[in-house]
Formats: C-alpha cells, structure tokens, sequence
C-alpha cells in the first residue's frame, strides 16, 4: 500500500513539475534575454534591431533583413503604435510575454504603407461583468485604425522585412524609423 | 527518520525526472519530421497544434520569440541518406521553389548564434519549371551557392512565409557529394 501511495506521489511530482516548467520557465528566461537584449532602450519606443541581435530575437530573420520593436507595456494605460513602412513584404506581429502571438499584419492586408494600431489591455472576465460603460466601449471608439486587445500587460510588437540584399538595409531604414509605439495621449 | 528520508529521495526524485522530462521535451517534441522530405523537421508553430507550448517554450528558452503563425519554420542536420551536413563535405540541394511570398535558406554552425549563409526568394537563381538547385561547398561555385561556416556540423534553416494556399509545400532534398 505504502509503496503504491509513493508511485502515485511521484507520478504526480513529475508530471506537476514538467507542466508547470514547459508553461512558466521559458517565459521567465525570456523576459530575462529579452532584458539583456534590449538594455538601455525604454519601454513604449521603436527602434531597429543591430542585424546581430535581430535573428537571435526573431528566428524567421537573417542578419540582412530589417527588424524593428518596440517593447510595450499598458501598465500605464493604452499604446499607439504608427508605423511607416516600404512598399515591399513586411509582417508586424504582436506577441504577450509569455509568447502568444495575438495579432498579426503583413503588407497586403493593410493596404497601405503606413498605419495606426490602437493597443489595450483586454479586460478580465470580472471587468466585464462590473463594466457599465466607459469611454473605452465600441460606441466611443475614435477613428483611429486597428485596435487590438492583449491578454497581458507586457509584450513586443516585431516588425519584419525581409530583404536579399545588405545594401538595401539603410534605405530601408530611413523608411522606418519615424515609426511610433508611444502612450496614448488623454483626451 | 527512515521515513523522512525515503521520502525526501522520493520527492527529489519526482522533482528531477519532471524537470529532465521538461527541458527534453523542450527540445525534441515541439518538432515533427516532415512526411517524404528526406529528413526536413518543422516546428510545431501552427495555433492548433497540441504540442505548441513545447515548440513556442523551446523558442522563449533561447531569447526568441516564435515565427508568426503564417512562417513555416523547417530545419534539418542530415542529408537525404542520413548523413551529417558538415562543412568538409559537398552536398547539393535540389526541389521545387516554393511558392510563397518569401523564403529563406540559411546555414547555422553549431553554437553561432546567427546564421552565415543565406538564400532568399529575391536572391536565388532559379532554373526552368522554377527549380532551385543550390550548392553547399567552403569554396565558391557558380550558381546558387552557399558557404558552410567552418569545417563542422550546421544546421539547414528553411524559413516559408505565407505560402500559396492549396500548393503542396515541397522542400528541397540534400544530397552529398565529395568530401
């Protein structure tokens, strides 16, 4: 019986210990990496990868393609990203923390070259339920793009270019770097 | 005391099969081979995938973040015979370009971070019926070529982005030549 109880115990350990490292610890490495690759650059702002640290970030990338970022975070309210971007293939994708990509873009959906994301925290089941209207809700929502809502509070938003040339990188460059991820601004 | 201590080594035990299971599978299970490919894997990516959180935990562990849904990510560190891909030896890859709105072929040394040969849609010659024949060799040849990054082991990346919807994803097959 003894021995029994103990098969059981340890069943349970082992599977308790590899669900709960495959769901939570290479998130927590991540944000860790994530913090050593993108040391000295502020949350809510865009900027362009060096090419040795792109493909490390973004595996799809070469060290010849462009990647931008911007490494949000809605703790302090809502975010607009407004990008420009070159008439070429481009994806944007927006990923949480923890790796689950919840928007995606590329070139021909938008339609056009540049473009206005709205980005909001999604509210929780209990927020909807105690929500009676704010200025948040589908009859106040301004004209402003695509808005999308996130799970969690913290992520990155990856704009990739591929290119099969190096020397296209620095007009590709000059194209995107009046990109915009900032708070949205009250009012 | 006897009890205590058999039980310690039992939950220490627990503890540590959980935790080698996990970085195993961390490894391995989020990538399935590739039906008639010749030894091509792809990672398990899609969104309706049962085994994604290996896959998507395998690319977080490493700094990454994972290709977006609609990227086909394909890799590969044996030829078509089972061989090493090694930079000591030729090997010649050939198939059908895939259709897609872009591509990458690209060589990753072990432990380089970044890989050093690359093959894009906008750069590779390709031959009639839209073959794409390739040559992996340390020293130039003509045509559509690229250079392993030393002697050693590398790993073949094959990265798709959105491809044609109702086209058969056909990869490329590598076969080895002098060493």
């Amino acid at each position: 019986m003894a021995r029994l109880f103990w098969i059981l115990t340890v069943s349970m350990i082992i599977v308790a210990v590899h669900i709960s490292y495959v769901l939570f610890a290479p998130a927590l490495l991540f944000q860790q990496k994530l913090y050593q690759a993108t040391e000295g650059r502020p949350d809510n702002s865009f900027f362009i990868l060096a090419p040795e640290k792109q493909a490390q970030l973004f595996p799809a990338a070469t060290v010849l393609d462009v990647v931008g970022v911007c490494k949000y975070d809605l703790g302090a309210g809502q975010l607009v990203l407004s990008a420009t971007l070159p008439k070429t293939y481009w994806t944007m994708a927006i990923y949480t923390q923890s790796g689950k990509q919840v928007y995606a873009l590329d070139d021909v959906q938008a339609g056009s070259s540049a473009f206005t994301i709205e980005l909001s925290r999604a509210k929780s089941f209990l927020e909807q339920i105690m929500s009676t209207g704010d200025p948040d809700d589908a009859g106040q929502i301004e004209n402003l793009g695509w808005r999308v809502e996130t799970t969690e509070r913290r992520g990155l938003a990856i704009v990739w270019i591929p290119l099969s040339d190096e020397l296209m990188r620095k007009p590709i460059e000059a194209i995107i770097k009046d990109s915009r991820c900032e708070p949205k601004l009250a009012g | 005391m006897r009890i205590f201590n058999s039980s310690t080594i039992f939950i220490v035990a627990g503890v540590a099969l959980g935790l080698g299971s996990a970085l195993q599978s961390l490894e391995t299970w989020g990538m399935q081979s590739v039906a008639d490919s010749g030894g091509w894997k792809e990672w398990r990516l899609g969104p309706d995938d049962n085994l994604r959180p290996y896959a998507v935990g395998h690319f977080l562990a490493a700094g990454s973040v994972p290709t977006p849904v609609s990227t086909h990510y394909f890799v590969r560190d044996l030829d078509d015979d089972g061989n090493s891909l090694r930079g000591d030896c030729i090997f010649a890859l050939d198939g059908p370009a895939i259709s897609a709105r872009w591509w990458s072929l690209s060589l990753q040394g072990s432990g380089v971070a970044k890989a050093q040969a690359i093959l894009s849609a906008g750069r590779a010659i390709l031959g009639s019926e839209r073959q794409l024949r390739a040559t992996i060799d340390l020293h130039p040849t003509p045509g559509n070529w690229l250079q392993p990054p030393d002697t050693g082991p590398f790993t073949l990346n094959y990265v798709v982005s959105e491809p044609e919807q109702g086209q058969p994803l056909t990869l490329p097959h590598v076969k080895k030549g002098n060493c």
